[in-house]
């Protein structure tokens, strides 16, 4: 679809535009990196800083702490980069660890009960589904995700903001395609209750 | 819901599923052929995918967080460093040599700051054992060959400063619970003890908070040596 191919080209605006592949690119970063390039690092970083930021963001629905998420990231790639063996996307790679990173700070807020408060917005949301109206579409957009499980957040996320692959997927998150496809499923079946015609599932699934 | 392996030909439910990664562009050209082929019969399937359009533009255009990435990477480095320090520590790579280094610039500087810190303090240790030589006190220098009593979790304290026990024990109140001075005491502008930590849990941490405690200079397990041979955690 082309809005996500246009967003997936400005996402790598601070890529050197010399005509190599953002992935080819990358991967010497990363080789760099391994290397202990602090140029490279930080070329890396300026270019999958907002990148980690908004998707620690989106999977955890938290603001707080984002920067120390996006950060432990980083330090895996300082201190692992020749780990990655060149067998997928660099972006699949930083994504995987970025991934784990947001379920372990997702488990340690659950502790201090704040995801609880975010999941009992979303529901309250289904019981009085005027409250959308009256929302802009990014507001309830965010309550509509709050709705959803960490799993199926990141899914509509890597599909949707970065454009990737149901198999790059299930490569992240350490599972098989189908249950990435089920997540997805049951995502759209969450959202089309709250955001009807949005979700893209006939009414008599979602009933 | 039907999820097992694509077959020859996908059902409608099997193309269902697939649709949002039809509409980002990421799908194999066969099954992008295949769904083709199924959109071109299958109205229910063109409406799923044209709300899925819609879906996925909500999505992109929600808007991104605005946050520096020049505060965060200075920050970054501070972390990078911090993590170097901890493993070199784990290492066996003396932390306050590291210490030393990163706050003298110098060699020559933390040498002679070495010098002067160690000076008196040597002056200090040798009084002290002439104290308890005296007082037929059990405190030993750190160079004394006699067997000790020391635990393994006894650790070995001096200050810049003059201390008593008593503040001592305010001092190392919020680090542990429950633990002992066996020894020590204070002397020419300088301080001295052996505490024993009766549970000391993650050693590492609580000799990090002793090595962070004000006027220290020194924090470390006394050597448990019983009758020439190291015996951890057994007492003399």
């Amino acid at each position: 679809m082309n809005l996500i191919r246009k967003r997936r080209v400005s996402q790598n605006k601070d890529s050197p535009d010399d005509g190599r592949n953002p992935d080819q690119i990358e991967s010497q970063w990363l080789k760099a990196i391994s290397r202990g390039d602090r140029q490279a690092f930080e070329a890396f970083y300026r270019v999958y800083f907002p990148r980690l930021l908004r998707f620690s963001h989106r999977i955890t629905g938290q603001l707080n702490g984002l920067e120390e998420i996006v950060n432990d990231v980083m330090l895996v790639i300082w201190q692992k980069a020749s780990t990655y063996d060149g067998t997928s996307r660099p972006s699949t790679w930083v994504f995987g660890i970025a991934y784990n990173k947001c379920m372990h700070a997702i488990r340690r807020e659950k502790r201090q009960s704040l995801n609880v408060a975010l999941e009992d917005i979303g529901r309250e949301m289904v019981g009085n589904q005027n409250i959308i109206g009256d929302h802009e579409t990014s507001e309830w957009l965010n309550t509509a995700f709050a709705l959803l499980s960490p799993d199926q957040r990141t899914v509509l996320e890597l599909t949707y903001f970065y454009g990737m692959s149901y198999q790059e997927i299930a490569q992240i998150m350490d599972c098989p395609e189908n249950t990435i496809k089920t997540r997805m499923f049951h995502a759209r079946k969450k959202l089309q209750k709250i955001l009807p015609g949005l979700a893209g599932l006939p009414s008599e699934v979602v009933s | 819901m039907n999820v097992h392996p694509l077959p020859q030909k996908m059902t409608h439910e099997q193309i269902n599923l697939l649709l949002p990664w039809y509409a980002n562009g990421t799908l194999t050209k066969s099954e992008k052929r295949q769904i083709q082929a199924h959109l071109q019969h299958c109205a229910m399937c063109r409406k799923t995918l044209e709300q899925l359009g819609h879906l996925s533009q909500a999505i992109q255009e929600a808007p991104d967080l605005a946050l520096s990435p020049k505060i965060a990477m200075n920050r970054f480095w501070r972390q990078v460093e911090a993590e170097d320090n901890k493993s070199a520590r784990s290492s066996g790579k003396p932390r306050r040599l590291q210490w030393i280094g990163a706050f003298f610039g110098s060699p020559a500087t933390a040498a002679l700051a070495f010098s002067l810190i160690f000076i008196p303090l040597i002056m200090l240790l040798m009084a002290q054992w002439q104290i308890s030589n005296r007082e037929d006190a059990q405190f030993r220098t750190l160079s004394s060959p006699s067997p000790s009593p020391y635990q393994a979790n006894d650790i070995r304290l001096i200050f810049s400063t003059e201390i008593d026990r008593s503040h001592l024990k305010h001092l190392l109140q919020p680090l542990a619970s429950d633990f002992q001075i066996i020894e020590g005491g204070a002397m020419a502008g300088h301080s001295a003890f052996v505490v024993r930590f009766e549970n000391p849990g993650n050693s590492a941490k609580l000799l990090d908070g002793l090595r962070n405690l004000p006027q220290i200079i020194f924090a470390e397990p006394a050597t448990p040596i019983v009758n020439g041979t190291s015996s951890p955690g057994g007492a003399a």
